[in-house]
């Protein structure tokens, strides 16, 4: 049995969980290789158009046999609408910025001990008070999901110490847990339930076929909707035909991954930001680029813009340099310039440790004083058609410059294979950040500097440089006074290594139909974040 | 942290040592206006770019550091020995002949930047925050084994410095992964060095002698032998020859380069 990275597999499962109700079937959308056209088009080719409201109800999709439970996280698509059933102890907005309704305030001298003070005036629909003790009782079952597991595994303790405090302490400090406590609120005991008692905007009605709006929510009287109904659409080509007749009146939609699936145009396309990251990584052992030189040139040779604006399906990307988010105050843009698509200064880094040395009309490098024909191996999980094209265009930049370079294509499984076998030169990666950025688990090596036992089986650089883990452990346990300055050292090391690339985060897109919703302001764990701010015209 | 690399709002990416109590900056390549093969903070004013365009890399690697382009003052450098106190009657505008060579400077007049240029060989600044004594070196290796450090000590001790109050960061250049040299040069570093040389060269798998060279190595110890607080000086790690692209690299890039600058300015 192979073991696979816990993390990289957790961030996979997410977005297969979260987008499978988008299921791949027998429709694929225009791949993201076409690239340049504005809208993506489904069912071979024939546009669809919106069309009047079929109904004068605002309806979305479910799954009446899956569960509701937003803590077990099972059922993707009725996790699509649990904020509409629950509180969340911490948000983050489209932003990334942290906020809440539910804790007052909270302190921590070392950022490893915390306490958090409950707001006592909230209670759950059926009427019992909501408490510190159902907050902790959240948490920590959240923390023994895959589903949650991830951004909760530096926790070591969590206990509610009366109605209205809980504390919770930490294996490493880390100044953002807060930010990483974006955990939906269950009554105390309700693990198992399918239909946790929940204290958010609505409840499910008896029959279990629409929300309806709790007046026990505080903000109740703000809500655009009374009833919002739910539909049973599994079936992909069944979804988009009945969003396409406005049976449901919103859709998401992933662009860049495995099931990319195209809806019609004529619609309002918002996006939402995600905190996936597509990077480029390298084998440190490879004799290609263990010379650092190499490694840097490759900065200089991929087109960010182009794969961000036209590969990751259109507009779906946003370029990135640096490893946190463009829309994070930490992201020096000034910095990030230097390091700007420049395929001549790529060219003339190459050239100074690559050259025709044996006069055969290929190039080739020395690697420690022997001459190595250049035969860079690229891989790329080929499952994503859109990863794929991003690899393809930087593929196409090195051989242009002549660096022979070759892109293959992997199964998910044969891919895994690959980085842990070591079996390739240069990967095209992809991981979900957590709300703190922290991704020093990539260069985690078992028994050298590893945080977490367990955590990451396998360390795809071969790196056994502590310096990032320490880079990355001072960042995060910087006050927020000093943040910025330790992720710029942290950013600044990575590039100055180029151990690691970043290219692009990956945005969605959310599709309405014109005219009908106002004011939707998508996060990446919610699609209905602050409902209570939508207008919903449906006439 | 030794070193902070930053940003500035100006453009240029430049670094700071904490040993350092005055305003001081070396830069990298980062930040200027420059085009082509010397984009972009190309700091060289006999070569290929507008006039312009230097004197606004000027203007920001200046506005960056805390320093006045106006009140600057630098050399020819010559790979000597030679080493000169300056004041404000040696202030140069960019764009003029240089009118002495020298590969050490040292004042002890407040606003004054001290500059050194260096493409791989090695930059030092150094300081007296007591004494109110600054210096900025250029250490090729030649200029390293004449010992040019000793004659920026003994200026500086005749403007009132005390090697124990001295501060020292010695910058980015070629490391000892890549700079490689002859056997003449190890010998040099012997002397240089009084024999103190243990881990500062390793064979070069090219043959004839070769070795390869920690010069950044060899003018700390120099420093703690002349008296300095190895607490108080700072080494950069970063290797100009593995980084072309950031920092300029007389090795990697041949003739067409521009050059980085060390400036130091005593400060409030
Ligand atoms: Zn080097």
């Amino acid at each position: 049995m192979k073991k696979y990275p816990a993390k990289l597999i957790t961030a996979l499962l997410i977005l297969a969980l979260l987008f499978s109700a988008c299921s791949q079937a027998e429709l694929t959308g225009k791949s993201g290789a076409s690239g340049g056209s504005e809208e993506t088009d489904a069912l071979q080719g024939t546009p669809l158009t919106a069309r009047e409201p079929a109904d004068h109800v605002f309806s979305i999709n479910y799954d009446p046999e899956g569960s509701f439970n937003p803590v077990r996280a099972e059922n993707a698509a009725n996790m699509q609408f649990w904020s509409l059933l629950y509180d969340c102890v911490f948000y983050q907005d489209q932003n990334f910025e942290l906020g809440t309704e539910i804790v007052t305030s909270w302190t921590s001298d070392d950022y490893i001990w915390w306490v958090f003070n409950v707001r006592t005036d909230l209670v759950f629909s059926d009427g019992t008070p909501l408490t510190a003790h159902d907050v902790a009782y959240s948490i920590q079952t959240a923390k023994n999901t895959s589903y949650y597991s991830g951004r909760l595994d530096l926790i070591y303790g969590i206990s509610a110490m009366s109605d209205d405090v809980f504390a919770i302490t930490t294996a490493y400090a880390d100044s953002m847990l807060p930010a990483l406590l974006t955990v939906p609120i269950i009554k105390r005991g309700d693990y198992y339930e399918d239909y946790p008692v929940g204290s958010g905007p609505y409840v499910l009605n008896e029959t279990r076929t629409a929300l309806e709006k709790n007046p026990l929510y505080r903000h109740a009287d703000e809500l655009p909707l009374d009833t919002i109904y739910l539909k049973d659409y599994t079936d992909t080509s069944e979804r988009i035909t009945a969003f396409e007749e406005s049976r449901i009146d919103v859709v998401t939609n992933d662009p860049t991954g495995m099931y990319n699936v195209g809806y019609g145009s004529s619609n309002e396309i918002r996006y939402m930001d995600t905190s996936n990251l597509h990077f480029l990584g390298f084998n440190l052992l490879s004799k290609y680029f263990s010379n650092i030189r190499t490694r840097s040139a490759m900065a200089y040779a991929i087109d960010r813009a182009t794969i961000a604006a036209e590969l990751m399906g259109t507009d779906c990307g946003v370029a990135a340099v640096l490893p946190v988010h463009p829309k994070s105050p930490l992201y020096d843009e000034s910095y990030a310039a230097n390091y700007a698509y420049n395929p001549k200064r790529a060219e003339s880094l190459f050239r100074s440790v690559i050259d025709d040395l044996d006069n055969d009309g290929a190039l080739e490098m020395l690697v420690t004083g022997i001459v190595v024909e250049l035969n860079i191996k690229f891989i790329v999980n080929g499952d994503s058609s859109a990863k794929i094209a991003a690899a393809q265009q930087i593929t196409d930049c090195l051989n242009e410059m002549g660096i022979t370079t070759h892109l293959y294509e992997l199964s998910w499984e044969e891919y895994i294979e690959a980085l842990e076998t070591g079996d390739y030169d240069l990967y095209y990666g992809e991981v979900r950040l957590g709300a703190d950025w922290d991704m020093s688990y990539l260069y985690e090596v078992p028994g050298i500097n590893e945080r977490l036992k367990g955590e990451w089986e396998q360390n795809y650089f071969r790196t056994q440089d502590t310096t990032y883990t320490e880079l990355y452990a001072a960042f995060l346990a910087a006050p927020e006074t000093e943040r910025y300055e330790r992720f710029q050292e942290l950013a600044h090391y990575i590039m100055d290594t180029a151990i690691i690339l970043p290219i692009c985060f990956e945005r969605r897109q959310v599709l309405t139909h014109r005219g009908v919703v106002s004011g939707l302001v998508a996060t990446q764990f919610d699609l209905f974040f602050n409902i209570k701010d939508w207008n919903v015209n449906l006439n | 942290m030794e070193w902070t690399e930053h940003t500035a709002p100006e453009g240029p990416v430049f670094l700071t040592a904490a040993t350092i109590p005055y305003r001081h900056g070396f830069s990298t390549r980062f930040g200027g206006v420059s085009t082509g093969d010397l984009a972009s903070l190309y700091l060289g004013e006999h070569r290929e770019d507008a006039p312009e365009n230097v004197r606004e890399n000027y203007r920001r690697f200046g506005a960056a550091v805390g320093f006045d382009p106006a009140r600057m003052v630098f050399t020819r450098q010559v790979h000597g020995n030679a080493v000169r106190t300056v004041t404000a009657k040696d202030i140069h505008a960019l764009m003029t002949p240089v009118p002495y060579d020298a590969d050490g400077i040292v004042t002890a007049e407040p606003d004054l930047a001290l500059l050194c240029f260096t493409a791989d060989c090695v930059p030092v600044l150094l300081a007296d925050g007591k004494q109110g004594v600054v210096a900025a070196v250029h250490c090729g290796w030649r200029s390293s084994v004449g010992d040019i450090l000793k004659n920026t000590l003994d200026a500086m001790r005749a403007l009132g410095a005390r090697p124990e109050d001295v501060a020292a960061a010695i910058g980015p250049s070629i490391g000892f992964c890549c700079f490689e040299v002859g056997p003449e040069v190890a010998a040099g570093v012997e002397t240089y060095l009084r024999g103190d040389t243990a881990g500062l060269t390793r064979p070069s798998p090219n043959g004839e002698g070769k070795v390869y060279l920690d010069l950044r190595e060899a003018n700390r110890r120099r420093l703690v032998q002349l008296g300095l607080d190895p607490q108080k000086i700072a080494v950069s790690r970063a290797c100009t020859m593995c980084r072309p692209d950031k920092y300029w690299s007389y090795r990697v890039v041949g003739q067409r380069r521009g050059t980085m600058a060390a400036a130091i300015v005593i400060s409030e």
